[in-house]
């Protein structure tokens, strides 16, 4: 019998540094040359089965990253499993943005919260402003995951988000299990459905997405 | 040459004189922006009862609470026009000549010495104007507009525009800085960074002279450009426009842009920001929210929703829409303000809790921020903080946005931040009655059988109307078909209508509002006709009689009421 797991991960950064594209490479495998910003934010969700037939699910908020809506992150980090912090290598000053996001979160999500540190754009790697090892190095000395993606030709997308369910039913199993919880609702029943029909699929990544 | 109306109530000269030399008083035109229209060809001013007696409406107004406008206490309640007496407008010659970006920019570093020679060169402008012939017209428009009363020379009922009648559509510019000069949005994508910041220099520094002396200023007139300013400290709206439109529709459009601006902020957050810093970058954190201007204003040009404050919803079976009012209806647990399904970016249906109504510039805002592509491409659910400045200017409603089908979302707003698993709850409900009754397939039929065209209403020599249900504060319009198909052509017509509107309501300081109103141009004519319930504009062929004209009006009124049952949303349930 196979193991449904559902995890909340939240994705905050500067604006424009590519959150939403990386999610809808994720969840849709598309991308858009041109996106408008994000209003508030956005809820979707997607599956990734893991080796051992175990499915997580995540509920993902991608938030706007512009200032005026830096009061409500709060409400979507509260409950969150896990948080990607996303900066454009193109941008340094996006570097400082996503580490003041980290420090927020330490301070304020819980304590067992999984952070990914991910640097976005990595096809413009001409342009880049931030090398691999600095924010590599801030990473380790932090004790978070980092990656560099690009969400234009998919580069490293799946991978972290493979590498967060690998690593959320170790690290935080507690902590998930209430932010399933605290998700489900009575529409829970409607989403255990997904998840059985995305366990048989035994689909990994972009093709078992069901939602 | 129209008359010179002495406008009712006409302020006084106010501090503004001071900067004046006596004779150039005399040419400060503080007049209302737009007396009566001077394309007027023969004024009918009837008694409803000459035509089609209007039933007073006994029931359905449960959307009176949509309304701001119940028709004889306000009718503009909205974003009403409040001549202020403090404000003035003034129309002066040509002055590019005089006040150039250059000569501004050059003439002083300081802004004491800026303000100074900017004093200096409206006092030459004025005084200039009274070195001039004759008091003319304060808007070049007036001229050009009364040589279309030419007789026609040829036979042709829809003779092509001069190039120099389609120069004056271009794109009209907005503006939005704050009380310190700092740029916060423009309309314009093009041009350089630069150059904009030096005309909003300006513009702060016009306005400041103005508001040195406790004045305000409201409109420049240059030629056939008038700049309108509408101050909402700490922000200023500016708009250059050629198009010739009443000042009333402008300053419409400028009043949406801030509340666009509020519901991103609210309008304690905007006071607080500003008491905090004087010189606070607002532009920064409004970054993202340009998209949403910029789409209001691309309605506002081509929609006549802001100047009818009302809102145009989608046709449909009205038992249907009935039905899907029925689902929306929220537990009471759930705290909703208002629910609502779009689609085409059109609203089915609205459902709120009673004695509780949406004002129509809340429903526009709301209308505008959720319809954005994203929020309702498949499967998008979105939570996100808008502030209904009507409803409550200084504090934010959380709106659920989730996308049916592709295009069609269901709206929910409450007071509650923490709200968005009860509302994902409600969907679930919401979403699952739909698909039992098949009512998604009739939504996403019926945005595309929705538009229609002003042949099917078969009204010989009509070629486009809106009629504006006054009662349920909606109103309807076909297709622009041909000679309207063109942008310049539709903006020209909207123009018109507008021209019309303004007049009707004395929405510019006229003497008073009328009933009724026709206008001629060698393209068309425009009748504009109000009564209580209704409020209905026809175009139709210029060659057409009046009483042909009237008796189409009619026709077209006949007809909206016939089919009042699919074009307005009468009856959406309560809770």
């Amino acid at each position: 019998m196979s193991k449904q797991l559902q995890f909340k991960l939240v994705l905050l950064g500067e604006s424009a540094v590519g959150k939403s594209s990386l999610v809808l490479r994720f969840v849709k495998d598309q991308f858009d040359d041109y996106r408008e910003s994000t209003i508030g934010a956005a809820f979707l969700t997607q599956t990734v089965s893991l080796e051992d037939g175990t499915s997580v699910k995540f509920e993902i908020w991608d938030t706007a990253g512009q200032e005026r809506y830096k009061s409500l992150a709060p409400m979507y980090y509260r409950s969150a499993a896990c948080a990607i912090c996303v900066y454009d290598i193109t941008q340094s000053a996006s570097l400082e943005k996503a580490k003041s996001w980290i420090r927020e979160l330490q301070r304020q999500a819980d304590p067992s919260i999984v952070i990914a540190l991910c640097g976005n754009k990595a096809d413009l790697a001409a342009r880049r402003q931030v090398s691999q090892e600095e924010a590599q190095k801030f990473a380790e000395e932090e004790g978070l995951m980092w990656c560099e993606t690009s969400a234009k030709t998919g580069e490293g997308v799946n991978d972290i988000f493979d590498r967060i369910a690998h690593k959320l039913p170790q690290v935080a199993p507690p902590q998930a299990q209430r932010g399933a919880a605290a998700a489900k609702g009575p529409g829970g029943a409607g989403k255990s459905v997904d998840l059985n029909k995305q366990g048989g699929a035994g689909a990994t990544g972009p093709e078992g997405c069901n939602c | 040459m129209s008359p010179e109306l002495p406008p009712p109530g006409t302020p006084k000269f106010g501090p503004l004189s001071r900067l004046l030399h006596a004779p150039a008083q005399n040419l400060l035109n503080i007049t209302p922006s737009r007396p009566a229209s001077p394309i007027l060809q023969g004024q009918v001013q009837m008694p409803p009862s000459s035509f089609v007696e209007p039933e007073p409406s006994v029931h359905s107004l449960d959307m009176d609470a949509l309304s701001l406008a119940e028709p004889e206490q306000d009718p503009d309640g909205l974003l009403a026009y409040e001549p202020s007496p403090e404000e003035s407008v003034i129309s002066a010659s040509p002055p590019s000549s005089h006040i150039t970006p250059d000569t501004i920019i050059a003439s002083g570093s300081g802004q004491d010495s800026a303000s100074h020679v900017l004093r200096e060169q409206l006092r030459r402008t004025l005084s200039h104007r009274s070195g001039g012939s004759t008091r003319s017209s304060p808007h070049g428009r007036r001229t050009h507009l009364a040589e279309e009363q030419l007789p026609l020379s040829s036979a042709s009922d829809y003779p092509p525009l001069t190039p120099f009648e389609a120069g004056r559509y271009e794109d009209r510019k907005y503006y939005v800085l704050t009380n310190a000069g700092k740029p916060v949005f423009m309309s314009q994508k093009e041009g350089s960074e630069e150059e904009a910041m030096n005309a909003m220099g300006i513009m702060q520094a016009l306005i400041s002279v103005f508001a040195e002396d406790g004045d305000k200023v409201r409109y420049i007139t240059a030629g056939s450009t008038r700049i309108t300013f509408l101050l909402r400290p700490p922000l200023y709206y500016v708009c250059v426009s050629s198009w010739g439109e009443p000042g009333s529709i402008t300053r419409t459009h400028l009043e949406y842009l801030h509340l666009q601006i509020l519901s991103s902020l609210t309008l304690s957050q905007l006071t607080k920001l500003f008491e905090r810093r004087g010189n606070f970058d607002l532009g920064r954190l409004l970054t993202g929210a340009e998209p949403l201007m910029r789409s209001l204003l691309a309605t506002a040009q081509i929609s006549l929703e802001t100047t009818l404050s009302a809102m145009q919803c989608l046709r449909m079976d009205m038992v249907k829409r009935r039905r899907i009012g029925e689902t929306l209806l929220p537990p009471s647990k759930l705290n909703l303000v208002y629910a609502l399904i779009i689609a085409s970016g059109r609203v089915i249906t609205l459902v709120r809790p009673r004695k509780h109504s949406i004002n129509p510039s809340d429903l526009h805002i709301l209308l505008n921020t959720i319809t954005s592509p994203s929020l309702l491409a498949q499967d998008a659910e979105s939570w996100l903080p808008i502030c209904l400045p009507r409803f409550n200017s200084d504090g934010f409603l959380y709106t659920y946005v989730g996308a049916l089908r592709e295009g069609v979302g269901l709206v929910g707003l409450c007071a509650d931040r923490d709200g968005w698993e009860g509302m994902r709850e409600w969907r679930g409900a919401v979403e699952k009655k739909l698909e039992e009754e098949a009512l998604l397939g009739t939504i996403e039929k019926a945005a595309l059988t929705h538009p229609y065209s002003v042949v099917e209403l078969g009204i010989h020599g009509l070629r486009h109307f809106v009629y504006k249900s006054r009662i349920n504060v909606q109103f309807t319009q076909p297709e622009f078909d041909s000679p309207y198909d063109t942008d310049i052509e539709r903006w020209r017509l909207i123009t018109l209508y507008q021209q019309v509107h303004d007049a009707l309501h004395a929405r510019s300081g006229q003497k008073e509002a009328l009933t009724l109103q026709y206008i001629r141009t060698p393209r068309e004519a425009i009748m504009g006709w109000i009564t209580k319930p209704f409020e209905v504009y026809v175009a139709v062929s210029p060659h057409l009689p009046k009483p042909a004209c009237v008796s189409a009006a009619n026709m077209v009124v006949n007809w909206a009421k016939k089919e009042e049952g699919r074009l307005f949303l009468k009856d959406a349930p309560v809770f």
